[in-house]
């Protein structure tokens, strides 16, 4: 089975192609916008990309898929994207829900917490 | 420019005083709901990035005893004096050929002119200010690049790719895929309550706010503290809709919390919470009592207003004015005592006449005064001056008042030569430039080089004056201050009643032997005499 690196978007992307292909790059246009909320530069940027990637082509207007849907579908094939976005974000202009990660030992101590609290 | 900085720097301290005691404050209001020790940092943006502010009678700065907007900090906003080094003259009379000169005649050598630090603070601030701007707006833009291929899921929710835990961006929240369920709708809610607050534009403000003040800890200290008292106060309000999910709220925090691994390249600080403090923030929280919350925003408010106002006592236009004889100023503004009037460095100078000879722009500088200036009319014989005072703040609020000055003693202004030149009645008026004459020890300390300085104008009383000068046998040249010209004649300056009179003394060979010339100059006259012989007061002792 070959290995793709896909993150999801990319997926999502490409599955919209399966569905309908082949697409003709307006309706392409205007599928995005309505499934993924996409705006035309990124749709195009997208074809782009995965056009370089050799999962797709664009001809006339056209696109189509180069892989056959069975072969990207199984999860395992995709990796994620590894550069998470903390690293980049300089944290001042967003604040993240989640914070920085916590150690097993902290997330031990903090289970006990949690669960004494429920005794109140 | 330097005006901008000045400014800025004033309200960073202010702001920075602001900042402590919300500090403080904070600590009190700890058991109550964070979001009022969220609101109170208004109080601290306030006073960072407005200038100006009401009075108030609640105001935090009357324990100060000094009214938040005029702190001075010591620097002459925007003129550089030039001080001369050594101005004393030493008791050597005047009228030695070049073969004998005074050794120890100490000219004024290099004047040092301040540096201008202050220009160059300035601009380094203004550089690192735009260069945080910068930074902030390009990691901005780029990270709604990279965003760009979101997926949409609701409204204005997003998946992301890359994410380990939400974040909130441009009107949009972004959330990793994988996270369903209990954890997405917490989050959600949470998010949802910074967007419905405008928590978003406040920590742009906030950011702004850290660019401008850049140098100042306490700001970055008011920000971390900020952001944590903003996200707390969210995930506080989730309870409060929800309902006491706290349980539910904080495993779905630890789950999180646990996806990232330890090692995740997070920066630290900057309201980047750890999960810990979170998690017993919302262990602790219950549902609090109506009173507590009426009574911990009304303090808010209160504090606020305290924090925000100027005193009102504070009335800075002076009241009352007295003209010492050395030149000094003694004013007088309401709740000062009369050893802190004593005490004040405050200086009248003045100068520019208008075409009748009678109006004066006086100036009053010093630390309490900064920036007051006055239009006076003297009013001959008597010297009294009345008029109104202008106060030019930096921004450039006159406020006028009336204030009458008067001036202790008269003086006979056609008579009194030998009065004025023996100094008994010392006003230190000078000449269009404004700079102050002080007194050292009774004698004048000129605060100028006048190889620096423009081509002064002068204005004469009348000729009369002149001849008398010359004539009069008492001229004693007590107390004078020597100088170079830029003939390198010996200047003596001679500071009297008069305004903007300048005399040189220079010696002259002649086939009589050395004379001295004197040259008075003022207002397009230009007048020598000769004297035969001058006496100098100063040949016994101190001069």
């Amino acid at each position: 089975m070959a290995y793709h690196r896909l993150c999801e978007s990319d997926y999502r992307f490409l599955s919209l192609i399966w569905d309908h292909e082949p697409v003709n790059s307006t309706a392409l246009v205007r599928l995005c916008a309505g499934e993924l909320g996409w705006k035309k530069s990124t749709v195009y940027t997208m074809v782009k990309k995965l056009a370089e990637k050799g999962l797709v082509v664009s001809e006339n207007a056209t696109v189509r898929s180069l892989v056959p849907r069975e072969e990207v579908q199984n999860r395992e094939s995709r990796s994620f994207v590894d550069q998470t976005f903390s690293g980049s974000v300089p944290s001042f202009l967003a604040s993240f829900y989640g914070g920085k990660g916590i150690s097993p030992e902290e997330a031990e101590e903090l289970k006990k917490l949690i669960d004494e609290m429920k005794r109140d | 420019m330097e005006a901008i900085f000045l400014r800025m720097l004033k309200m960073s301290l202010t702001g920075g005083i602001v900042i402590l005691a919300v500090l403080v404050l904070r600590l009190l209001l700890r058991r109550a709901p964070r979001k009022y020790s969220y609101l109170l940092w208004a109080a601290a943006a306030f006073r960072l990035l407005i200038p100006a502010s009401l009075p108030s009678p609640l105001s935090l700065f009357h324990l100060l005893r000094r009214p938040a907007a005029s702190f001075d900090l010591g620097l002459t906003a925007f003129s550089v004096e030039a001080v001369p080094s050594a101005p004393i003259l030493p008791p050597e009379p005047v009228g030695a050929a070049v073969s004998s000169q005074p050794a120890s005649v100490t000219p004024l050598a290099a004047v040092p002119v301040a540096f201008p630090w202050v220009r160059v603070l300035a601009w380094v601030w203004l550089g690192v200010l735009a260069a945080l701007l910068i930074f902030g707006l390009v990691s901005g833009l780029r990270l709604r690049r990279r965003l760009r291929m979101a997926v949409r899921l609701e409204g204005n929710v997003y998946r992301a790719d890359g994410l380990t835990s939400p974040f909130l961006l441009g009107g949009r929240i972004y959330v990793p895929w994988g996270m369903e369920g209990e954890d997405l709708q917490l989050a959600l809610a949470h998010e949802r309550c910074h967007l419905r607050r405008g928590d978003p534009w406040l920590r742009l403000l906030g950011w702004l706010t850290l660019c401008v003040h850049w140098f100042n800890p306490l700001c970055w200290l008011g920000y971390l503290l900020s952001g944590r008292d903003m996200e707390l106060s969210c995930d506080e309000a989730v309870l409060v809709r929800l309902g006491d999910v706290r349980r539910e709220y904080c495993e779905s925090l630890l789950r999180i919390a646990e996806k990232g691994s330890p090692l995740s390249p997070a920066p630290l600080g900057f309201g980047e919470l750890g999960v810990r403090q979170r998690i017993e923030n919302v262990l602790r929280w219950k549902r609090s009592k109506a009173w507590v919350s009426v009574a911990a925003l009304l303090f808010s408010l209160l504090f606020i207003a305290a924090c925000a106002t100027d005193p009102k006592s504070h009335s800075p236009q002076p009241e009352a004015l007295t003209l010492n004889p050395d030149g000094t100023v003694n004013a007088l503004r309401w709740g000062m005592t009369p050893e802190e009037s004593a005490a004040t460095d405050t200086r009248l100078s003045f100068f520019e006449y208008d075409n009748n000879h009678t109006k004066v722009f006086a100036k009053l500088t010093g630390a309490s005064f900064l920036g007051y200036s006055a239009e006076v009319t003297l009013v001959f014989p008597k010297l009294s001056v009345e008029g109104g005072w202008q106060h030019h703040v930096d921004y450039g609020f006159p406020v006028l008042e009336s204030i009458q000055i008067t001036v202790p003693g008269e003086i006979d202004w056609t008579e009194e030569l030998t009065a004025i030149l023996g100094q008994r009645e010392k006003h230190a008026l000078d000449r269009h430039t404004g700079d102050g004459v002080d007194y050292v020890n009774g004698m004048p300390r000129p605060r100028y080089d006048p190889r620096e300085l423009p081509e002064a104008e002068w204005y004469w009383h009348s000729e009369e004056l002149l001849t008398d000068l010359v004539s009069a046998e008492q001229l004693r040249l007590e107390n004078p201050n020597l100088m170079r010209d830029r003939t390198d004649d010996e200047i003596l300056v001679l500071s009297c009643g008069f305004f903007g009179w300048e005399v040189h003394v220079g010696t002259q060979e002649t086939e009589e032997g050395s004379v001295t010339r004197i040259d008075c100059t003022g207002n397009g006259y230009s007048q020598q005499r000769f004297a035969s012989e001058l006496s100098r007061g100063s040949a016994e002792g101190q001069a």
